[in-house]
């Protein structure tokens, strides 16, 4: 018999998570706040949640089902393309418009890329979809398209106001913080149902092993491109509200270095995890402003940026392969000692794995000359 | 037990509620007494020292102004230019500054990504509370953010940019102001320049496929008008790796000259593969935004060498004869860290810079943002100390600098012909051979040969 009784202490963090959010763009205005949490805020806490559908997107496809996309940027921007075409030049309303790309892009997403990724797997699949977003800001801007796309200018909402009855108690950013966030939080909940059922354990075992999953009599063309499909309608729907939130998109607001920090946000937020996506999306919103920050205390660090997204990746893939969502559950589960013990562990895994590439292999040199002529080979688990 | 539980959760549920309660009610009588639109008085900071008559980022000591620009990514070569402006604004404030307040200059890396410039440029706007936006670099990245800078009310003051989008019509951005030569009219220019040089020959255009190289395709074609035939226009994405199969299309297609709207690095690398591995020695024309030494460092001396473009300024190496350029390289000499690859760029600083501080000098008291817009709309044959011609603005006209002269490399550097082409007060529509005018260049600024 299933109890229906929520944890409490579920209850009570969800209610202040809900709290938080539903009062989040009047922080500012809060007598002990205020000197932390300024007006820009709200504009921040808008984008993070269009970054959370854009990971949850990506997460969807890369970290369930083991597709990887180096084009997800192009989704998104088909997807504010087409929100903007409909909106600005056919008035359809705006939240149709929306809904209206993410079903767009959710088509095109399964068709065009999900079928032809049946055949296309790994790293094809992923120069396939780098073809994407090279070629997209160049189909924009061709003869024909570019009379609904306005070639490189671009389309901007010139009157967004929010509506009626909003008006009284919310000024525009928080009318968008509002409704971006609502739709955030119920997509996110509609994701975390798909991924815990029958059709996101499908794609899990698609992603470990596909012929492993076809054993067990999953239609593997078809989930495949359900993934894509599925992944797109979310990138979509996200490309959208960025259109929304920024008021303006153009062939070159999302581009190839977009893509690759969604790759980078959800391998350190964590794979296949809904808090991971969270946790992603946060590096998304702050990784600019922390840059800068570093900057004024290390004034290199401005000119470092590649370094320190690709020094993190690497420390988070060595330290925790589940991204912080790991680290988060290790905590949950075994306090701070737990994750300081499973970091422990990842090092001293490390340097056993390094001790054993500098062990020397085959009979001990003779001599130190020896040991010189003979470098130790870097294939560690090669058989000579 | 877990009943009370539950119930201590509810009133701390409750307890959060009210007070978030409490606060939305106080702020929703903000939002009422504020101005109609709700949008200008918001942004006013609330807790922070309090700015003279309500306006952001002016006090009676300090002027805030605010750039998103490229530190870093793929055109931080063009970084030199908020650096030196930097150092001129700290250089002008250790003076007292202009009209006893400092100038606070806060520049943003976008790292030209337009979603960054989003980011940072809300920032400045509602965290810094800048009181104007001043030559923020990148058209990709600015379209991303002029409308809300219009909606905030933020004076837009000399992009770094001479696409016509900006300042074709003032009346649908009346709050934007260009600082480079427009594209459109540098095209006419050199198409001018070109018909009258090698009429019945080929040309051939390389251009960006944005608003920067459609700009300058659309001059050309108005400026050769006819006399020279068009052999070929060949676009490139500024995600390609180079420009070279476009060089090699336009040598089949028998072009007798070449015209490139390009960047820095692509424009080099073009030019080297026509000079170096096709060994085509037609003559080349280039778009002023690469008229500059770092040009002709990474093309190779040799490989430049003859190639023509539209300038503003006087040129480095002519510092000994003109003061104005002399000082320039005086700051720039205190100020290693700034980079000397491209005196053409610093320069160019240098004019922007300049012409901020007039405007904020012409500008009437109380410093608002209106009298800002006025006192740049007012700013009639003023001359920078480094430009070659003077600045004209007014309120149907926010497109500063209309004049270039043709210039030259020899020898790696940049020198000034005796060719110069004004459209001072021309809109970008009336642009045509008879509306873009010869005229003479400064006798002491010709130094090729």
């Amino acid at each position: 018999m299933p109890s229906f009784q929520l944890p409490v202490a579920r209850v009570f963090w969800l209610g202040l998570l809900g709290a938080v959010l539903v009062l989040f763009p009047f922080f500012h205005t809060w007598p002990l706040l205020d000197g932390y949490v300024t007006q820009f805020r709200t504009f921040n806490a808008t984008m993070f949640a269009v970054w959370l559908l854009v990971v949850l997107s990506m997460n969807l496809l890369t970290g369930y089902s083991g597709q990887i996309s180096l084009g997800h940027a192009a989704v998104v921007l088909v997807g504010a393309f087409t929100t903007a075409i409909f909106s600005q030049r056919f008035n359809v309303p705006l939240p149709l418009a929306i809904a209206l790309a993410g079903l767009f892009t959710g088509v095109v997403g399964g068709v065009v890329i999900g079928i032809p990724a049946v055949r296309l797997s790994g790293p094809y699949l992923a120069i396939a979809t780098f073809a994407l977003v090279l070629s997209l800001p160049q189909i924009l801007k061709i003869g024909g398209i570019n009379n609904y796309t306005h070639g490189a200018l671009g389309i901007g909402i010139h009157d967004l106001q929010p509506p009626g009855f909003a008006d009284r108690f919310l000024d525009k950013s928080e009318w968008l913080y509002y409704t971006t966030m609502a739709t955030a939080v119920f997509m996110t909940a509609v994701f975390w149902n798909i991924t815990h059922s029958r059709i996101g354990r499908a794609f899990v075992a698609l992603r470990d092993s596909e012929i492993g999953a076809e054993q067990m009599g999953v239609n593997v063309p078809f989930y495949k491109a359900l993934a894509f499909a599925l992944s797109s309608f979310y990138a979509g729907i996200a490309g959208g509200l960025f259109f929304m939130v920024q008021a303006f998109v153009g062939p070159e607001s999302l581009g190839f270095f977009d893509s690759i920090l969604f790759l980078v946000a959800i391998v350190i937020g964590g794979l296949a995890s809904v808090l991971g996506s969270v946790l992603g999306a946060l590096f998304l919103t702050f990784q600019v402003e922390a840059i800068t920050r570093l900057g004024d205390v290390f004034s290199q660090a401005k000119n470092l940026r590649g370094v320190i997204y690709g020094g993190a990746l690497v420390i988070v893939m060595l330290l925790f392969p589940r991204g912080f969502a790991g680290a988060v559950q290790a905590f949950q589960s075994n306090g701070p000692r737990g994750v300081w013990r499973s970091i422990l562990a990842r090092l001293s895994s490390l340097v056993e794995l390094a001790k054993s590439y500098a062990a020397p292999r085959g009979p001990a040199p003779a001599s130190p000359d020896e040991a010189r002529r003979q470098p130790p080979g870097p294939g560690g688990s090669s058989a000579s | 037990m877990q009943k009370s539980t539950f119930l201590r959760i509810v009133l701390v549920l409750l307890a959060v509620v009210l007070v978030g309660a409490t606060a939305c009610k106080s702020s929703t009588k903000k939002a009422a007494t504020s101005t109609p639109k709700g949008t200008a008085a918001k942004v006013t900071p609330k807790g922070t020292s309090a700015p003279s008559g309500n306006v952001p980022g002016v006090t009676d000591t300090q002027v805030t102004l605010g750039t998103h620009t490229s530190i870093t990514g793929p055109i931080a070569a063009y970084n030199v230019i908020p650096k030196f402006t930097k150092a001129y604004f700290d250089d002008l404030n250790a003076k007292g500054g202009v009209n006893n307040r400092t100038i606070n200059y806060i520049e943003k890396d976008d790292a030209y990504n337009p979603s960054q410039a989003v980011e940072l440029t809300r920032q400045l706007v509602e965290q810094d509370h800048i009181f104007a936006m001043f030559n923020a670099l990148g058209t990709p990245n600015h379209l991303q953010v002029v409308d809300y800078l219009k909606e905030q009310g933020v004076p837009d003051m000399f992009l770094a940019t001479g696409a016509t989008e900006w300042v074709k019509d003032p009346s649908a951005r009346p709050m934007v102001f260009g600082s480079n030569p427009n594209y459109e009219g540098e095209g006419v220019a050199l198409g001018k320049y070109i018909a009258a040089n090698y009429a019945g020959k080929k040309v051939g255009v390389v251009y960006q496929n944005d608003d920067f190289g459609l700009d300058g395709l659309a001059g050309l074609k108005i400026g050769i008008a006819g006399k020279v035939t068009l052999a070929g226009s060949k676009p490139y994405e500024v995600t390609d790796p180079d420009i070279n199969s476009q060089v090699d299309q336009l040598k089949s297609a028998g072009a007798d000259i070449v015209a490139f709207w390009a960047t820095p690095l692509f424009l080099a690398g073009g030019i080297k593969h026509a000079r170096a591995d096709l060994n085509w020695k037609v003559p080349f024309f280039i778009s002023s935004v690469s008229v500059n030494e770092l040009t002709a460092t990474i093309a190779g001396a040799n490989n430049i060498e003859g190639t023509m473009g539209p300038v503003a300024t006087y040129m480095a190496q002519q510092a000994d004869k003109h003061p104005g350029v002399a000082a320039h390289l005086q700051l720039m000499s205190q100020h290693p860290d700034i980079g000397t690859y491209a005196p053409a760029l610093t320069l160019y600083a240098q004019y922007v810079a300049e012409l901020m501080v007039e405007t904020l000098k012409t500008a009437k008291e109380p410093l608002t943002r209106a009298s800002l817009v006025k006192a740049a709309e007012s700013i009639t044959n003023w001359t920078c100390s480094v430009c070659l011609f003077p600045v004209n603005l007014s309120a149907t006209d926010h497109d500063p600098a209309q004049a270039i002269a043709i210039g030259v490399f020899q020898g790696g550097q940049v020198k000034i012909t005796n060719k110069a082409y004004s459209w001072e007060g021309v809109k970008v529509a009336d642009l045509s051979p008879d509306t873009v005018k010869e005229i003479p260049v400064p006798a002491d600024a010709v130094n090729a040969q």
